[in-house]
């Protein structure tokens, strides 16, 4: 008589020797990840190929099969800081063809010397039919004094029309960006002066000025 | 029109070279850069700040 099944689960008792194709068990093992197992798994295979990262960096693909730890390298703003207020008494305004200090300024200390500083300025603007273009500079006063945009025309000109016998006014914005690299604090003002000597207006009595400076992460 | 404190300097004197810019209490103070040679006063200005204002608001 020819033995055509054999119903395994009631007529085969122990287990199959490996080496004779079983496991060796009758049950398999979970296999434990953490000391189970060595080498790593590939990225080709759905891994990282890595065994360890860089604490607080993120992981990037270095290379078409590859990953690395890798800091963030896109700019981030790590402070922000501003001076901003109303002008009262008088309006801020010079007849100077040399650069005078509007007294507006704002300190910042970088945490890296590869930081750079945005610097934006808003202010108020007005203008008589006498006046004169303002032209605005950003200055660095400390730990020492320089312009630090065009000597002649600074970092932003304004010239506002205004009717005869009348007056005008406008929103004025401009931006510098200054690479200071120091950790030392720093402090910015914008300086102002007029085209050719007649008045030229920075802020107008009663209206807002804002200062601010930015640091920008590397 | 308000007439502002630089109109009257000017009023003063036409070439006077000053600012008005503000101080560590964020109140405007007169710079002079010219040394203010004719010794224009803060009461002179307001004199006359108020006299030209008169003259502007009766136009």
């Amino acid at each position: 008589m020819a033995l055509s099944k054999i119903d395994v689960s009631k007529m085969i008792t122990g287990v199959t020797p490996l080496t004779n194709g079983g496991t060796g068990g009758t049950s398999i093992p979970a296999t434990n990840l953490a000391s189970g197992v060595t080498g790593t798994l590939p990225v080709g295979s759905g891994g990282t190929g890595l065994t360890s990262g860089t604490t607080d960096q993120l992981l990037k693909f270095t290379g078409s099969t590859t990953l690395a730890s890798s800091a963030i390298s896109t700019g981030k703003i790590g402070q922000v800081v501003f001076n901003q207020g109303t002008v009262s008494g008088s309006h801020i305004v010079t007849t100077s063809t040399s650069f005078a200090g509007t007294g507006i300024n704002q300190g910042i200390t970088c945490s890296a010397t590869s930081s750079k500083v945005l610097i934006e300025v808003y202010t108020s603007m007005m203008a008589s039919s006498t006046d004169d273009d303002v032209r605005l500079a950003i200055y660095r006063t400390a730990p020492s004094s320089s312009n630090l945009s065009n000597s002649t025309y600074g970092a932003g000109q304004f010239r506002i029309e205004a009717g005869s016998g009348g007056t005008n006014y406008s929103s004025g914005t401009f931006s510098y960006i200054d690479s200071p690299s120091s950790t030392v604090g720093q402090i910015y003002e914008v300086y102002m002066r007029s085209g050719s000597g007649a008045q030229a207006y920075f802020c107008q009595v009663n209206g807002m000025y804002r200062l601010t400076c930015k640091e920008i992460l590397a | 029109m308000m007439i502002g404190k630089e109109l009257a300097i000017l009023s003063l004197k036409a070439d006077a070279i000053f600012s008005y810019k503000l101080n560590e209490n964020k109140e405007s103070v007169l710079v002079w850069h010219d040394g203010n040679s004719t010794n224009i006063t803060e009461e002179q200005i307001d004199t006359e700040q108020a006299r030209l204002q008169t003259i502007e608001d009766n136009k």
